[in-house]
């Protein structure tokens, strides 16, 4: 199974995700399905491995040997078309260009690759685009042509990759505070101040600490489209990927494990720290914390994602795919932004002449 | 022709010349013009000082534009009424121009009063009217009327060319503002608004590219809602306890004084932090 492709079961067509329905649309008979119906129905062929995805497994280990022809690009066959469809090395779903079905490259996201859970799309493209036009609705400097149909159409769903991680822990903390009070006898104002040593000992549990597993995009807009409700991811199933692109991890767990092991040990002091009240001054001494169960998961996200090219750099916006949250700096027209910022200056120079004449 | 015959001829043309030379005199001095007027009802002067007194008049009219009037009266208006008498008699005089200034003497009462119309009350201030005033009165204290008239005359090209006021009353008193050009004035600071047209300019597209740069905070961990945590110990155990105090200067009714500390000590254990 070196692609997958979701036909609708009545009449053949292309099936994808419909994030507003929560089910399989199909786009030419309007049929709705279940997903457990999908994904029951193509179970088998998703865990089969063809001759065909042997092959691509080979061909993408030697482009990771640097055996290849240099570039990071693999070729797979659309199922609908036969036409190529060309991807990078991390993509694992997208579309085929010449005839616009999904396609999802399995092989990208089985075996250590398969995600442990995805949050499929709740938000549709009609509502990401909706929600990037209200922000930049009264941005009266955006460049020409920003927010133009042909721009807005680009925005496509990515699923990205996220390393969770859940633990279980014990922890001891001393700290130091101190306590005043005071009170007056006869003509003297007295203050009494108690030091005391803090200690916290306690077995904490910290879930759902996150660090993006993709090192392609920019770090800060993959950690800046969260929070997602993690109480809506689903166990993965590949049809999720149905009518989206979606991207493999290339960072591994142990890569991202000492961000996140540190990360944690941060959020544990927090915990035990925020249990000391009522003292003023709280300085901690010491804090040693245990691990005593680790559970990860490789999650795949949902962003909508939509790029312009300006100046010469591209600038990405995110949206989450869930809640609706953007991400991205918008470009300014600077030739437009100075010719009004010059025209309210002459506005206030000759109000300021005016004005001047009352008091002259 | 007998004699009472003769006497009557030589009467009757007498009377004839008499009424005959009487307008003359009469119009010599009541004289309009658009430049000037002179209406002598109270004959305060001569043929001579009338024409003398209306060329400078004349010459007035030409340096100033404005219509130069000295009018003598025998009606006996008294202070008070003086300005008003006269306006209500300048303004049924269809001969007098917008733009005059008027001496009256009123020899009833013994009053004089100049009054200004048109434009001419700008040119007026307190400062004029008082050097015009000054002028005239050596003049008025020796009862020399047709000295007074011309002197009143000559000091209108004083009065005009000490230039316009800005602001005066109702009643035509001017005050010291002279007026300039505003606009001019407002422009010799164009520096000043130069600079707060460039503060504008520089803190619209400031404002602006803040308001573009950053869209989307970081984002945000909840610890509260992603943890779970049961303490297993907890002590708070006193290391150190100090008093100071400061003594409080009742006398002044304010704290101050000097300061001192207690004892010190260290405590037991104490469970569950409660104090």
């Amino acid at each position: 199974m070196a692609t997958m492709e979701y036909k609708c079961p009545n009449c053949g067509g292309p099936l994808s995700f419909n994030p507003d329905k929560q089910m399989f649309s199909c786009q030419y008979c309007l049929s709705d399905f279940q997903p457990q119906q999908i994904q029951a129905m193509y179970a088998q062929n998703e865990q089969s491995e063809t001759y065909d995805e042997k092959e691509i497994k080979a061909q993408e280990r030697r482009a990771a040997r640097g055996e290849g022809d240099g570039d990071d690009l693999v070729g797979y066959t659309c199922p609908s078309c036969g036409a190529e469809v060309v991807t990078t090395a991390t993509t694992a779903a997208t579309n085929c260009f010449y005839c616009q079905s999904p396609v999802v490259l399995g092989s990208r996201l089985s075996d250590a690759f398969k995600p442990d859970r995805v949050v499929p799309f709740a938000l549709s493209k009609d509502k990401a685009v909706e929600t990037f036009l209200k922000l930049c609705g009264k941005k009266k400097f955006l460049p020409a042509g920003f927010t133009s149909k042909k721009q807005v159409e680009k925005m496509q769903g990515v699923y990205f990759p996220y390393w969770y991680l859940d633990e279980q822990l014990s922890g001891a903390l001393t700290a130091r505070g101190k306590k005043e009070r005071s009170w007056t006898q006869g003509n003297r104002r007295y203050t009494e101040t108690t030091i005391f040593r803090l200690f916290r000992a306690g077995d904490m549990q910290i879930m759902n600490v996150f660090e993006r597993a993709l090192k392609s995009n920019s770090r800060e807009m993959l950690q800046s489209v969260h929070p997602f409700d993690l109480s809506k991811a689903q166990p993965f199933a590949m049809s999720y990927l149905s009518g989206f692109s979606a991207e493999k991890r290339d960072i591994e767990q142990a890569e991202a494990a000492p961000i996140l092991d540190e990360r944690i040990k941060g959020y544990a002091e927090q915990l035990l720290k925020d249990t000391i009240n009522g003292y003023q001054g709280v300085t901690t001494e010491s804090f040693n914390h245990k691990v005593f169960n680790k559970r990860w998961n490789y999650t795949l996200l949902p962003v909508w994602i939509v790029t312009y090219k300006f100046n010469g750099e591209i600038l990405p916006y995110a949206i989450n795919g869930q809640t609706g949250k953007i991400y991205g700096s918008l470009p300014v027209a600077m030739g437009k932004l100075v010719l009004w910022a010059a025209i309210i200056a002459i506005l206030v120079f000759i109000v300021c002449l005016l004005g001047g004449m009352l008091f002259a | 022709m007998t004699k009472l015959a003769k006497k009557a001829a030589a009467l009757s043309c007498a009377a004839v010349i008499a009424f005959a030379c009487a307008p003359a005199v009469f119009a010599a001095q009541s004289v309009y013009t658009d430049g000037y007027a002179l209406s002598d009802d109270a004959d305060l002067f001569t043929e001579s000082e009338a024409t003398e007194l209306t060329d400078e008049m004349s010459k007035a009219h030409t340096a100033t534009g404005w219509q130069i009037i000295v009018h003598t009266d025998t009606y006996g208006a008294s202070s008070d009424a003086m300005t008003s008498h006269y306006d209500d008699y300048f303004y049924s005089e269809s001969r007098y121009n917008a733009e005059a200034v008027m001496l009256v003497f009123d020899t009833a009462s013994g009053n004089r009063v100049i009054l200004n119309y048109g434009s001419t009350q700008s040119y007026f201030s307190d400062s004029v009217l008082n050097d015009v005033k000054a002028a005239m009165k050596p003049y008025l204290e020796s009862n020399d009327n047709f000295g007074a008239a011309k002197e009143f005359v000559n000091q209108m090209e004083y009065a005009y060319s000490s230039g316009r006021v800005t602001d005066y009353n109702e009643d035509g008193a001017a005050t010291e503002k002279k007026e300039t050009n505003r606009f001019l004035v407002s422009l010799s600071r164009w520096w000043i608004y130069l600079i707060i047209a460039l503060i504008v300019f520089a803190a619209f597209i400031l404002i602006n590219r803040g308001r573009y740069k950053h869209m989307g905070k970081s984002g945000t961990y909840d610890l509260k809602k992603n943890s779970q945590l049961r303490l297993t110990d907890q002590q708070d155990v006193i290391i150190d306890r100090r008093t100071t105090y400061t003594t409080i200067n009742t006398s002044s009714g304010s704290s101050g004084g000097s300061g001192g500390s207690g004892g010190s000590g260290s405590g037991g254990a104490h469970s569950s932090g409660s104090f």
